[in-house]
């Protein structure tokens, strides 16, 4: 049960951060994966029992997807439909994906930088 | 025990190469990373038109004044400015909001710089634009544009409104195809803005057959080539009707062959220049007097035909400042309008078409370093074309010039053009010239005399002016730099070794062919012959006369016009080749001979009146009939290196009824000897195995256009749209060209006037405004277009507005 919470804190933890910092413009794309990191680290510190990597391309998977979703809808554009539907569903996948497994790597390797030999380590 | 530990070290090294491989362009296929991140990837250009409804003021622009822009409901921006300096700064700014990517990637084709964003494969297009001298000549105008100080206020202004925009847009707001194509909008220039100019040039002047011609010169000998390729065709309609008197016969009759010109001269064995230009592109311009109407005041039409794309060449556009208020499309990417109206005149154009592109065959010395000129060696002189590309190093192209012009085909450049080898080109196109300041005179022109002092600065290429001013003065001028030539010159390469052939004259402006209130009460032009034989200047074009013959014709008719009369003669789709030929082509065939389906065929022709219309399936036929009567007749033309060239169509409808027994209809490898009779009704028969073979489409069917994206983006484009209309018809729709703008002014105490374009005023693929207007072009609608007075009528009308500070 513990493990479960836990996931759950740490994604909508992780999808929080991811948001906020795409929020700051003029960064480059990729720095949200920088909170990520610090997240695994104090995630491991606070002794959450999470899959690391699982959960975080979780959150990055959820946070991609649905922000392309929202923003596909809020603008209320005809560019992805120009593609047609089977490209626009690739595109919603691909980008979910590449979001999940940047924040995937990210949260697993906070992880590893703090680690404690005892703990139940799991992938 | 917590420690750090050396394990994150692959999960860390993993995740930055996989964020910088994600950042990067691979196997030609955009960043993944950067393009589908929601929050400034691709669905961010879902955001669609880029300017929202509502108020929204911008400060430390540094206008002079407050500019108001009120967008209608098809996104058609009414700017008012206090002063004409800030209303060409909201120019630039509102079209670089609507066409940025467009105008920027335009000015990269113009400038041969497409290497800089495509990483190969355009190297060989780069250097052809460098060496046929654009970018050179856009400097050399750019020069000139500057000292100019009205036309140089105008372009500060517009360069700085466009730079406004580029500076504030982040990632995430660049126009999709930068994210597609992974690069970046660069800071706009005076010098984008005349590359422009110079692009529409090229595309308008670029067709020659200066090999072609001079080939079949010589294959054909003096007698049969003055015979099928006259200067002057049987049926015509010119520009300008204007009697010259007493007549001077330099415009006319028979050329001579040129005393140089021998095999020795030309490299006879070499292939044909692939052209890359389209002779059918046409435009249609008439104007017509009061005294012709029904309201009493004249009405204006301008439909300008060209390779039609999306974005669409023109944005529509109303420009208001004090002493200015003008309605009409734009050039994204230039200042003022270009075809337009205000409330006093309008104007139409359409390409003049003279030829005023020239080679000259050079003798040039072994090690490339001197040219012969009138008997002596002179010093060749050369430049070196840097171009940058994208992941490589860059190029440097050494191009040579002589007092001609620049060689284009030399030293390791282009093996597929060798019969241009060693040529130097001379063409109007790189002399010096500043168009604006025709746009910007005429936008504000109130009558004849304006509109003669603004054009009188138009120079290249040569364009047919057509006017109409409210106090019923009517006009058309073939307006540009056509220069002094003896009879015959140009139409052949010429003897780059003597100055005999080095025209330096040009026919002075009060010379140029025009027409000024004639009594027929209407002007038209067509990209057909400026004059008559009488004109006392020699000059040759690549004039197509169908479309003047059907105009005239037309306007001729009738006594009164209104408007959708007007509208209904732009959409006209009759051939005025396929009403003439029809009659003279059923007659050769002998009713005896042919089968019973075959006398079915001949009369559901013979009910057909030559309007390629879409559900008419009898275009289709009569258009490959005339294909393999041409083939079969001009069969002798495979052999004689002319590339695609063959005689006009009215040359060989004349054989044909007037000469039946003529050598040419004489079959190629037959054994007997055939006559226009066999080699029509070879060609109806091969036409109905033809027909059958495509499954008997009709004319929408087979006239089926793509408008594609200027960078080829397949979901971009408007791909199998059924089309009416035939490049000899008055709407000239045939493959990807056609009404690029269809322009119809009534003017009177309001102007009241008509467009539509194939496109939409948005650039953005995003926006329901990017190709909106498609549909109703396609089925012949126009849309009202409103020259608002004052700034608080087009308020009320405007769906959302601006404000620039």
């Amino acid at each position: 049960m513990k493990k479960f919470t836990d996931s759950i804190k740490t994604i909508s933890l992780l999808s929080g951060m991811i948001i906020l910092v795409r929020l700051i413009p003029l960064i480059p794309w990729w720095t949200f994966v920088i909170p990520v990191i610090i997240a695994g680290m104090l995630v491991t510190y606070w002794k959450w029992q999470v899959s690391c990597f699982a959960a975080g391309f979780m959150a990055g998977f959820i946070t991609w997807l649905g922000a392309g979703l929202y923003f596909h809808l809020s603008y209320q554009g005809l560019l992805f439909s120009r593609f047609g539907a089977g490209p626009q569903t690739g595109l919603f996948l691909v980008s979910a994906l590449t979001g999940g497994i940047l924040t995937g790597l990210a949260f697993y390797t906070g992880k590893t930088i703090v680690y404690r030999k005892t703990a139940n380590f799991i992938l | 025990m917590k420690k750090i530990n050396s394990d994150f070290l692959f999960p860390l090294l993993s995740l930055v190469v996989l964020i910088f491989a994600l950042s990067q362009q691979m196997f030609k296929a955009p960043p993944i990373g950067k393009l589908l991140d929601p929050f400034i990837g691709i669905v961010q250009n879902e955001a669609g038109d880029a300017f929202k409804p509502g108020t929204v003021s911008f400060y430390k622009m540094g206008l002079k004044d407050t500019v108001q822009v009120f967008f209608d409901n098809r996104e058609v921006p009414h700017i008012y400015a206090g002063n004409a300096s800030d209303m060409y700064f909201a120019q630039g700014y509102v079209t670089a909001g609507l066409r940025l990517w467009q105008m920027d990637f335009l000015s990269y084709v113009s400038a041969g710089r497409l290497s800089e964003i495509f990483a190969d494969g355009f190297l060989e297009y780069d250097r052809k634009q460098r060496r046929i001298g654009i970018l050179e000549a856009a400097k050399t105008s750019l020069k000139m544009i500057e000292a100019d100080p009205e036309t140089s206020e105008a372009l500060n202004a517009y360069t700085k409104g466009v730079n406004a925009y580029v500076q504030q847009l982040d990632y995430a707001a660049m126009p999709v195809e930068y994210k597609l194509l992974d690069y970046r909008p660069e800071p706009w220039t005076n010098l984008k803005s005349v590359l422009l100019i110079k692009y529409m040039a090229n595309i308008l002047s670029g067709y020659e057959e200066d090999y072609t011609m001079t080939n079949l010169m010589l294959v054909l000998g003096e007698e049969k080539f003055n015979r099928l390729f006259p200067d002057f065709p049987a049926r015509y309609t010119p520009v300008s009707d204007s009697n010259y008197l007493p007549a001077r016969a330099v415009s006319t009759g028979y050329i001579k062959k040129p005393a140089y010109l021998d095999y020795a001269f030309i490299s006879a064995a070499a292939i044909v220049p692939k052209n890359d230009y389209n002779p059918k592109l046409g435009s249609n311009s008439w104007a017509v007097s009061g005294k012709k109407t029904a309201s009493g005041f004249p009405i204006l039409c301008s439909d300008p035909h060209l390779n039609l794309s999306l974005p669409a060449t023109w944005l529509e556009m109303q420009l208001s400042a004090p002493g200015i208020n003008v309605y009409g499309v734009t050039i994204p990417g230039t200042p003022a309008v270009i075809i337009g109206f205000n409330e006093q005149v309008a104007w139409g154009i359409t390409n003049g078409i003279d030829d005023v592109k020239d080679w000259y065959k050079l003798r040039i010395n072994a090690d490339y370093t001197q040219y012969e000129f009138d008997g002596k060696w002179i010093h060749l002189p050369f430049n070196v074309e840097v171009i940058k590309r994208r992941g490589q190093e860059t190029f440097y192209d050494t191009v040579y010039h002589t007092v001609h012009g620049p060689i284009v085909y030399s030293g390791n450049f282009d093996s597929t053009h060798p019969a241009l080898r060693h040529h130097a080109l001379k063409w109007e196109l790189h002399r010096a010239s500043n168009e604006f300041l025709t746009f910007i005179q005429l936008n504000k022109a109130t009558n004849y005399t304006d509109y003669r002092a603004a054009i009188k600065h138009y120079a290249s290429p040569v364009q047919n002016f057509t006017f109409a001013c409210k106090d019923n003065t009517i006009a058309v001028n073939h307006q540009g730099s056509m220069a002094v030539k003896g009879r015959g010159e140009g139409r052949f390469i010429l003897d780059g070794s003597s100055s005999e052939w080095l025209y330096t004259q040009y026919i002075p402006a009060d010379s140029l062919p025009q027409q000024l209130n004639p009594a027929s009460n209407y002007v038209l032009s067509a990209n057909q012959h400026p004059t008559n034989p009488s004109y006392p200047y020699y000059y040759n074009g690549y004039y197509r006369e169908n479309r003047a013959n059907r105009i005239g014709q037309l306007l001729q008719q009738q006594d009164t016009f209104n408007v959708q009369q007007m509208e209904a003669m732009q959409l006209d789709n009759t051939s005025n080749f396929a009403v003439a030929a029809l009659p003279v082509l059923a007659q050769v065939m002998a009713p005896e001979v042919l089968t019973v389906a075959e006398q079915q065929q001949l009369q559901k022709l013979g009910a057909w009146k030559g309007a390629y219309e879409t559900d008419n399936d009898q275009p289709v036929f009569f258009h490959h009939w005339w294909k393999y009567i041409q083939s079969y007749t001009w069969d002798e033309f495979t052999s004689l290196n002319a590339g695609e060239k063959v005689p006009d169509d009215y040359i060989l409808l004349d054989l044909i009824s007037q000469h039946p027994a003529d050598d040419y209809f004489d079959k190629q490898g037959t054994t007997g000897r055939e006559k226009a009779a066999d080699i029509v009704l070879a060609a109806f028969r091969a036409a109905i195995i033809k027909v059958k073979e495509e499954g008997s489409k009709k004319w929408g069917a087979f006239n089926n256009i793509n408008i594609m994206h200027l960078a080829n983006i397949k979901p971009f484009s408007t791909t199998n749209l059924a089309t009416a209309g035939n490049a000899d018809a008055i709407n000239a729709v045939s493959s990807n060209a056609g009404p690029s703008w269809r322009m119809i002014v009534e003017l009177g105490e309001t102007p009241k006037a008509y467009g539509i374009y194939p496109g939409g005023q948005s650039g953005n693929p995003a926006s329901a405004h990017f190709n909106d207007f498609m549909q109703d072009w396609n089925k012949g609608h126009y849309y009202p277009l409103f020259l608002y007075k004052t700034a608080g009528e087009a308020r009320t009308a405007a769906t959302h507005q601006w404000t620039l500070k």
